[in-house]
Order: C-alpha cells, then structure tokens, then sequence
C-alpha cells in the first residue's frame, strides 16, 4: 500500500483564488480511492469536472479526503470494473447518436468494375443518368435499359432521375451516392431495399428477391 | 386520204381525222349529255378546249362543270368510263388542273356503291399521283369537313391510304399537314359512340374500332420517318414538329376512344389492340413512358391542351399498370411508394369525372398502385400532398353519391386498402380529416369501426401512441360527438351514433389497458359523461317529437275516416284536411306509421346500449373497490 499522501495545502491556500480548481482536482484525482471520487463527482476529464465543480465543494472533498483516508488502493479489487465503467458514464461524449439511426448495416454490397473519376460523386437531389442491366440470383435477366444493337445506343437514352430522393428502390439510392461519374458497379441488393415481401411480379421479379444491378453512372449534373 | 392527211396521221398519230374521237372523251359527253342534258358534242367541244387551255386560263366554271361531268358520270353508274379519262395520257394536263373536284364524288361513290369501288379507287390512286399535293390535301380535308354524319367510318377507311400517299409526297410541311390530317380525322371519330360491352366491340356497328387500327397503320411511315433520322444524331425542326404532332395523336387516341373503352387483357379486342399500337409509337418516337408518367415530360410541348393531357396521361398510366401493356420494357427499379405517389395525381384526376368508365379506371389504378406497398408503411407526411388529401376526398363522395352499385363497392374496397397502408400516425390523420370534413354517417360510422380495430391492434400487439396514449383523444373527441348538440338528427346519425356507442363499448370493457394511462382514462371518462348525457337528451327530444307524430298520424285517420262516412251520407263537398307537413308526407298512412314506428324503435336500441355502457361503468368500478 502508497504511503498516505501528504496534505499540502492549508484550508486558506485552498479558498484563495491563486490556487486552479484544476490542480486541486487533479490532486483528489490521483490520490483518492475510486468510490471517493465518484461520489464526490470528480470523476473524468480534469475540465470537465473544473466546470462543474465549485471550489468550496473541493475544498470540503480535500479536507473530507484526509479525515476519512480513502485514498487509492483502499477500494476492493472489483471496483477496478466499476472504475472503467464509472469513467464511460462520466465522460458523456459529446455524440451520443448512433451512427445507424435506422436498421443497421447497409442491405447491399458493391463491387466497383471500371472506376469513375472519383471526383463528381452526386449528392442527394442531383439529376443522374445510368445504363443498367437487372437480374435475379439465377441469371434471369428482368431489366435492361441498354439496346442490344450497339448502333442504337447512339439513339437510345440512360434512365434520369433525381438521385436520393426516394424515387427508386433504397439500393440504387444509397449505392448511386457513393459512386463517381464515369463508374461501372456491381450492386448486390437484399429484398429489404429492393421489392421486398411481394416483389414485382409483372416485371419478372418473385417475392423476397435479391437483385443484381450492373450500374455505369453516366453523368451527374 | 390526200397527201397532207397522211403526213400528219404519221407526225401525230393521235390527229382526228373526219369522224374520228377520242373514246374517253366520247364516254365521258355520252354521259354528260345523259344527266345534265348537255349536247354530246357540245361536251366534247368543251373537253377539247380544256386540253388546250394552260391551267392559269382555267376559270371556276370550268371547275365547276368538270366535277359536274365527273359527277354525273358516276351517277350514272359508269365509273369505268370516268376511270378511263382519268387515266388516259392525254388527258393529263386537266386532270392536273382539275381533277381535285373529282376527289368528292369519287369518295362519294366509293361509301356509297360496293360495285364501282373498284374502279373509284384507281381513279382516286390516278389523281393522287398527278394532282399537285397541295390542292389534293384541300380537297381531302374539305371532304372531311362535310363527312356524311352516317358514313364516318367508311369514308375515313377509303380515304386514309390515299391522304398517306399525298402526304408522303410532300416536301415541306408535311408534319404539319400530317398533324392537320389527324386532327381531322379524329375530330370525326369522337362523334362515333365508343362500345363498352364485348357484343358491341366485336360488332363495331359505327366502325370505329376499324378506324382507329387504320389511323395507327396510318401513321406508320412517319414513324419510321422519325427512327430513320434519329440515326443521324441530328433532329431539325421539321423532325420536332413531326413527333410533336404524333405525339399529339397518341395523347388525343388515349382520351378519346381509349378512356372510355372498356378494356381488358384476357381479351384482346381491336380496342386493346390499338391501345398497344399507341404504347409502342410512344418510345418509337423516343417518348419514354416513365419521362410522360412521372417527370412531367410533356410540359416541353406547351402547344398541348393541359386539359386533354390530364386525362391521356391518366389513361396511359391504367393502360401500363393495371392492364400491364408493354410493362416488360418499364424500368423495374422505382420505388413502390413514389410510384403510388406519382400515380394518385392520374387517380385523383379520374375519379373527379362522372363516367362509369373513367372510374372504373381510377379504382383499378388505386387499388393495383396501393397493393404494391407494404401495409402500415405510407408516412403521414404523404397526406400534406394535395393529390393525397382530394384522391379520397372524391372518392368518398363516389361511395356517397355515385349511382352505380358495383363502382361503390369497389370504391369501398379502394377506401379500406388506402387506410390499411398508412402507417399509425397516417391513420390517426386520416381519421381525423375524414370525420372533421363528413357529411355521411355512413362513412363515419365506417371510420369509427376503423378507429375501433386500430385500438384493438394497439392493445393487442402494437402498443403506439396515436391510438394508446394521449392522441386517441382528439380522435374520441370527433367519434363521441353530436354534430347539432341535442338537436342532431338521431336518425340520419344513426349509424355513426351507433358505431360510437360500440366503440365506448369496447374501451369500457377494455379499462385494464387503457387505466394504465391515467391521464388518457380521466380524459376518456369526461368525454364519455358529456357525450351520454346528451344523447339522452337527444333521444328523449327526439322520443317527444316521433311519438307526437304518431298520434297526430292517428288522430288524422280517424278524422278522415269519420269524414269519408259523412261524405257517403251526403253529397257536399268536404273540406280538404290540411295534415301537418312532415318528412314522410309522400307514402301511405300505413307506411308513414310504420316509419314512425321503426324510429321509436331505434330509439330504444340506441338506450339500451347506454344502459349497457353504464351497467358495464359501474361493474368496473365496483371492481375496482
């Protein structure tokens, strides 16, 4: 066991204003035993409890400090858990927000074929454009908006749309915003963010399908 | 023959000599001398002269006369002949000038004379190949102008392949000769009416399901036009102007006949048939379907009457989704909800009409668009659109006010899905909007049921707290209300005023769950108090009144009974009794008492259902102590 600290400050040099609440918290911090400073609230970061604490309520945590000796190491050993626990709740941090406010982990995945120019990626509300080809898990090919004949791709148009808007399945949303112009995806949908429970029967699409998208971001305006 | 005759029958071989005439001309003053009693020769004389005369020379008499010989040829049933001048070589020159006029009576002839079509027909095809595009278009669309009311269709089918073969000729402005021939066309067209049974189509007594498969195959060259310079990468004006009035086609094609059509995919009618003619011309002219449909498309062309374009793009967004034509090829990447989204302005803008077959297509289109989203899923925010808020606004006055027995069944049908969808904080809106905005007890007794199941769910498994907490409040406060305090109508409130009172039912016996939010129960309680207290007001005013009725209904019988035996006792005249005015004034006695009677009746049930309510009141607090 330490030797008993020894107490520097007279209780006249703790009122006076030359001495920082910070020094004589950092004292308290390092010598008393956990379950002190936790009752006394002077657990965490030494500016956080400067803030908080009034300098008459150290002084009495001092003088309590000496009269009671519950210095470090005078807790039992399973405080030690409560020490790191206690810290956690002590020190709020400032996000106390999860990150994935809605259902958890993206319900897709991506696979990057040609890479964009990693520079105009769009934003929610842009106009893009997409070439894109649909299938099913078996290869059953169920949209296409690239004409078979290569000539007529001059005539024919990628699909526009205002991207992150809710106006296409949540997949193509999310994936469509991490995309560049010029990139050439492989998109990996769960149902959850495609057709769900009943999916899209008229369009070759049973219910809970995962669905594969071929997407080339074409431009973003 | 002298010397000078030869020479000349060798330099022109056509020289008449003596009695020699040419044959087609000799026919033609044969004829003429027939009907309009005009000297053979006098004719032949005139025809003569025109041959001679170069067109700028030609006066509107000499027009006038040779559609009159033309005429009068026909009439006489020798088309041949008249067929045979317009072919011949020599005639030419006034056939060019002049051979317009003919144009009419030919047309005439071929609606009208099964027999001489033939004929008619090569002579139409001879004009259309000498006469200057121009003044043939005139012609035809003259023609149209005055088209025998009772031969639309038949003139329109004669007509068309020769319009197409002029207007291919021509080199500039075609697009707007094609657009003014459209036009036309389709302005005669909507005066045929639009069958709507299977009989009737397959009949297609009027002609006009024939008609408009000819227009479609009418359009085709164009079409092609269109996809042939698409590959040159570059439209002129000309091009633009040419997909803008196909494009005007299809938009009128899809109002008129198509919107009143009834169609159906499991049987593939002309009707059917023409409307996937009109959704294929959409791409093929680079109009992508989901562009008209969701992003507004056709505000580029602002030469569109918006009116005939709500209603045609309505039309195209039934034709895809519920009759699923050319669905294959649509994107199958939007979202559900934005597809619902877009398509309740299309459903909003048909269920505003009154036609059965506009209806129809707005609760088909309703209910496939809705089945598409999951239950429970649609934001409230969504009912802040205004298509959201009329869409159901209208269709409850369809279940309200619409005649038609199957159009409000579906209608309700429509009306319970819509609800379903909404998520909790929707419902709660909705509920609210509904009974805030009513006008039919009906309905609001409906809702009220809705509200009712709504609690049950929340009790049951899905605890929120729209229809558990504190904003079921609100909502009892529109159930349990009287809308003209004592003085409602209990009768025309009846099914609302009883709905209610089940639904107090319900949360009386259901006081463990609700108890659980004191708040939310005291509140309950008050409004409950209020509520019972004056409906038994109510009810007993309204007792007062009925069973006054009653006996002034009776009072009244033996009065006119009395009456009637004093009238067989003598033979003065006996004074009218005047009888109080009342709602029931058109039916019997008998019918009128039972009325009354039924009233007192409905009375009761509706006390015994507050007794009920108290009975269970007191129960519950005697358990509670």
């Amino acid at each position: 066991m330490a030797a008993e600290p020894t107490r520097e400050w007279s209780d006249e040099q703790l009122k006076s204003d030359d001495l920082p609440k910070k020094d004589v918290i950092k004292f308290l911090q390092d010598n008393a035993a956990h379950s002190f400073l936790n009752e006394h609230k002077l657990l965490g970061n030494i500016k956080n409890v400067a803030k908080t604490a009034k300098k008459e309520q150290l002084v009495i945590a001092y003088n309590q400090l000496f009269e009671s000796k519950r210095f470090k190491g005078t807790d039992p050993v399973e405080d030690v858990t409560e020490l790191v626990k206690a810290v956690k709740i002590e020190e709020k941090p400032k996000e106390v927000k999860a990150e994935a406010v809605d259902e958890g982990p993206p319900k897709y995945t991506k696979a990057v074929l040609k890479k964009g120019d990693k520079t105009n990626f769009p934003k929610k509300g842009d106009p893009v454009s997409c070439w894109y080809t649909g299938t099913l898990e078996d290869g059953t090919v169920f949209d296409t908006n690239i004409p078979t004949a290569a000539k007529k791709k001059k005539q024919a148009k990628p699909l526009s749309f205002k991207v992150g808007m809710g106006k296409v399945i949540r997949g193509w949303d999310e994936a469509l915003l991490t995309m560049s112009k010029g990139e050439t995806a492989r998109l990996e949908i769960e149902p959850e963010w495609a057709y769900g429970k009943k999916g899209l029967p008229e369009s070759k699409i049973p219910p809970n399908a995962k669905l594969i998208f071929e997407v080339e971001l074409v431009s973003v305006d | 023959m002298g010397n000078m005759e030869i020479n000349m029958k060798w330099h022109f071989p056509n020289y008449t000599t003596g009695n020699y005439r040419n044959p087609s001309i000799t026919g033609l003053a044969v004829r003429a001398e027939e009907i309009l009693t005009m000297n053979e020769d006098k004719v032949y004389e005139i025809i003569q002269r025109w041959r001679d005369t170069p067109e700028e020379d030609l006066k509107p008499e000499d027009y006038q006369q040779f559609k009159d010989i033309g005429a009068a040829c026909l009439s006489g049933g020798d088309s041949e002949q008249l067929l045979k001048f317009v072919q011949d070589e020599k005639n030419q020159g006034i056939v060019k000038s002049m051979g317009c006029g003919l144009l009419a009576p030919l047309v005439d002839e071929v609606v009208r004379n099964e027999k001489n079509h033939d004929h008619c027909q090569a002579a139409i095809t001879q004009l259309t190949k000498i006469c200057s595009p121009r003044n043939l278009l005139e012609s035809i669309f003259e023609l149209t102008e005055a088209i025998d009311p009772g031969a639309i269709s038949d003139t329109t089918l004669a007509i068309l392949p020769h319009l197409q073969r002029v207007l291919l000729q021509l080199d500039e402005n075609q697009a707007a000769c094609v657009g003014l021939a459209l036009s036309a066309l389709q302005k005669q067209l909507s005066r045929l009416p639009v069958p709507y049974t299977q009989q009737q189509e397959e009949a297609d007594e009027h002609g006009l399901c024939r008609c408009c498969i000819a227009l479609a195959v009418f359009t085709e060259p164009f079409i092609e036009r269109l996809k042939k310079m698409d590959e040159k990468c570059k439209s002129t004006t000309e091009d633009d102007e040419l997909k803008a009035e196909i494009l005007k086609f299809c938009m009128r094609s899809l109002k008129e006949p198509l919107l009143e059509a009834e169609l159906n995919q499991d049987r593939k009618s002309t009707l059917w048939l023409f409307a996937v003619e009109i959704m294929v011309i959409l791409p093929a002219i680079k109009e992508s379907l989901s562009g008209l449909l969701f992003f507004s498309s056709l505000r580029k062309f602002p030469i569109m009457d918006t009116s005939l374009t709500k209603d045609s793009i309505a039309c195209l967004a039934y034709l895809l989704f519920v009759q699923l034509i050319t669905i294959d090829s649509f994107p199958a990447v939007f979202n559900p909800v934005y597809v619902l989204q877009c398509n309740m302005e299309h459903i909003n803008q048909l269920l505003s009409s009154k036609k059965e077959s506009y209806l129809l297509k707005a609760l088909a289109l309703f209910a496939k668009s809705l089945e598409k989203v999951e239950d429970n899923s649609l934001p409230v925010g969504l009912l802040d659109l205004m298509s959201f808020y009329s869409a159901p606004q209208n269709l409850r006055q369809v279940l309200t006010d619409c005649p038609i027995k199957h159009l409000r069944e579906s209608g309700l049908k429509v009306f319970q899905l819509f609800i379903n969808k909404l998520d909790a904080e929707g419902k709660h809106k909705f509920f609210r909007c509904m009974l805030k905005t009513s006008d039919h007890a009906g309905i609001d007794s409906y809702i009220v049921k809705n509200i009712r199941d709504q609690i049950q769910l929340a009790i049951k498994c899905n605890a929120n707290k729209w229809f558990l907490g504190m904003e079921l409040l609100p909502l009892l406060e529109l159930v349990l209300s009287l809308p003209q305090g004592a003085e409602t109508d209990l009768l025309t409130n009846m099914d609302k005023i009883m709905e209610s009172l089940n639904l107090l039912r319900y949360l009386l016996m259901r006081d463990k769950e609700l108890r659980s939010n004191p708040g939310l129960w005291e509140e309950l309680s008050r409004i409950k108090d209020e509520y019972l207290k004056m409906l038994r007001v109510c009810i007993s005013m309204s007792r007062a009144y009925y069973s006054a009725e009653m006996k002034a209904l009776k009072e009244d019988q033996k009065l006119k009974a009395k009456e009637a035996r004093e009238h067989t006792r003598s033979t003065r005249l006996v004074k009218a009794i005047t009888v109080k005015p009342n709602k029931v004034d058109h039916m019997s006695p008998e019918v009128q008492y039972q009325v009354l009677q039924s009233a007192l009746v409905t009375f009761d049930l509706m006390e015994s259902l507050i007794v009920r309510i108290d009975e269970i009141t007191e129960e519950k607090l005697g358990k509670l102590h």
